[in-house]
């Protein structure tokens, strides 16, 4: 591996990379830091505390220690993720992307066509499209029980977590499919032709071969995908988080407590919570990055 | 050597079918409202529900840009918009993540891998927090309502993975060319602009389709950051028409979310080649 060295001085450095560090000191961690404050208050939107708030400590956090609404939308959420982003998006979309490497052919342009159509697709667009789909009457997806002789199923209102779960696995699986795909050329064909010469299996061939070296693709996408799905707000667009909070997962108690309670302050609190559990994964896969010694 | 054909057979036509399904389930959504889009109000309310449109017109496309009738009509402002901003944010995030991308493959110093890390983890608290200071910001500085304060936000917003992936990119090109510019009496930004910009071309369109995915899509922060109809971008117009509009119009909604999508579908049909290579490149050889 080349060693670039010092090509740059310390302050030509700064001076490229100053101004992506600007917007994002005061679009993104300016805000992020007000907010981690305004977990320390009692700010609400309306009334005397939206005016002088109060310092009030860490009692905020104690109180979401004790919420049950708490309990219930990290319950939710850790399902939410575990279905939807990692069996979902990252196992489907390395299933995929496995199983399309050596096809050359027009189903190969079919999948990538139409994976990509339905991440690139605006969450607003996609909501609209997901509750049209599984409407009860007007729905295509009971339409098409109906014909098998099943249904109607009130597919948002009966199982409300797992339509989120389905939607989010079809919305997101692109990205994970592409990236892997993207690894996947990188591999030279010659590993996997010896290994068909050999005659060995294609478990084997998954363990020995792709495996070893997707590690660190994989390792990245299981990250961003967690993050990403973590704080993900769209199911909203379809659930409202219901009915009875079955699908509330923890952006959208913030945002019910935020906006629709007015509690701004208890509100921050909770995503504070949220950034900290996103940052025990980020530790975790830095760990596990780190013992594979890549740097 | 290939394996014998009996054995080959089942399996082949296993992955095909397992592809197929998929492919299938991804589009049948997809098909189902994009068709609707063409459907009469009648067909698209009617039961049962047609599969292939049967009175198949454009109506419903004009209507959602001019309906002097029932004024039911979202016009071309918001798309407008839209594409004003996802424009924007999509040539600044290309700028600052290709400079700061830069900086970060061609100095070492300590600390830089955390200061990397930090900078993906960094737009990790959720959004809807972050709402409330932004709000506030934005009155004072003047930046609500504006397409300035939204391309700003976005670029920001974006730059982070960009920045990760553009360094990945120039890491992978050799910077003999440019030393040797610089040697030839080039300074490193010119280096940097005339040398190795063109050759990270493909890293360049990745960062910047993805830039303008994201503004294109956005729709928390242009509801709460936007008011007027001169600003507000097509997806924040779409759900107050539907706020406005209680009774929903299947065709309507349809027709207006088809039109949506076609800037970002030229985008990726556009980039797509180089979408795929500058992912590979920038975030698979890092």
């Amino acid at each position: 591996m080349s060693t670039p060295g010092l090509i740059l001085s310390r302050r030509q450095t700064f001076a490229f990379i100053s101004p992506a560090f600007a917007i994002i000191a005061v679009f993104l961690v300016f805000p992020a830091v007000w907010a981690l404050y305004l977990g320390l208050t009692d700010l609400e939107l309306t009334g005397i505390r939206a005016v002088m708030p109060e310092f009030v400590g860490l009692s905020n956090f104690v109180r979401v220690f004790q919420d049950s609404f708490f309990y219930n939308a990290l319950k939710i959420s850790l399902v939410f993720v575990f279905g939807s982003g990692i069996i979902g998006q990252v196992g489907l979309g390395l299933l995929l992307a496995l199983l399309m490497h050596r096809e050359k052919s027009w189903i190969k342009t079919l999948v990538a066509a139409s994976a990509i159509a339905a991440w690139i697709i605006p969450d607003v667009v996609v909501a609209y499209l997901w509750v049209a789909f599984l409407d009860s009457d007007f729905g295509l997806l009971n339409r098409g029980l109906k014909l098998v002789g099943l249904g109607p199923v009130n597919w948002l209102f009966h199982y409300p977590l797992f339509s989120i779960i389905l939607f989010n696995t079809w919305r997101g699986t692109a990205f994970s499919m592409l990236l892997f795909s993207a690894a996947l050329q990188t591999l030279p064909p010659s590993y996997l032709e010896t290994a068909d010469t050999l005659g060995a299996s294609a478990w084997r061939r998954f363990r020995d071969i792709i495996l070893p070296l997707l590690k660190t693709t994989i390792l990245t996408d299981v990250l961003l995908i967690t993050l990403w799905t973590f704080n993900v707000f769209t199911p909203f667009l379809l659930t409202g988080g219901g009915p009875s909070f079955r699908s509330e997962i923890l952006p959208i108690y913030v945002y019910r407590t935020s906006f629709k309670y007015f509690k701004l302050g208890y509100g921050s609190a909770i995503s504070t919570v949220l950034l900290l559990i996103n940052l025990a994964f980020a530790l975790v896969y830095l760990q596990a990055k780190r013992r594979q010694k890549k740097w | 050597m290939r394996r014998s054909p009996i054995r080959l057979l089942p399996v082949k036509t296993l992955v095909y079918a397992l592809l197929l399904v998929w492919a299938l389930l991804t589009i049948l959504p997809l098909y189902w409202v994009f068709s609707t889009a063409f459907k009469s109000p009648e067909e698209a309310r009617g039961y049962p529900p047609t599969l292939i449109p049967h009175s198949f017109s454009f109506r419903n496309l004009v209507q959602v840009f001019d309906d002097p009738q029932t004024h039911k009509s979202l016009g071309f402002k918001p798309y407008l918009n839209s594409l004003i901003i996802a424009l924007g944010t999509a040539l600044l995030t290309a700028t600052v993540s290709f400079l700061a991308g830069f900086g970060f493959a061609r100095y070492r110093f300590r600390g830089r891998e955390v200061l990397l890390l930090s900078l993906l983890f960094i737009n990790m608290l959720p959004e809807m927090a972050k709402m409330i200071p932004l709000f506030r910001m934005f009155i004072l500085y003047h930046l609500y309502d504006t397409y300035l304060g939204l391309i700003l936000l976005l670029a920001a917003g974006s730059a982070p993975f960009s920045t990760w992936l553009m360094r990945g990119y120039i890491k992978s090109i050799p910077q003999d060319l440019e030393d040797s510019a610089v040697i030839d009496g080039c300074t490193r930004g010119q280096a940097s602009r005339r040398i190795t910009a063109p050759l990270a071309a493909p890293g360049l369109a990745a960062v910047a389709v993805l830039a303008f995915r994201a503004a294109w899509n956005e729709f928390s922060a242009a509801l709460i950051l936007t008011t007027s109809d001169s600003v507000r971008p097509y997806t924040t117009a779409i759900f107050k028409y539907v706020k406005e509009h209680a009774s929903v119009d299947w065709h309507l909604l349809s027709a207006a979310s088809f039109v949506s999508i076609i800037p970002i579908v030229i985008a990726f049909a556009f980039f797509q080649r180089y979408f795929v290579g500058g992912l590979t490149r920038g975030a698979v050889k890092d």
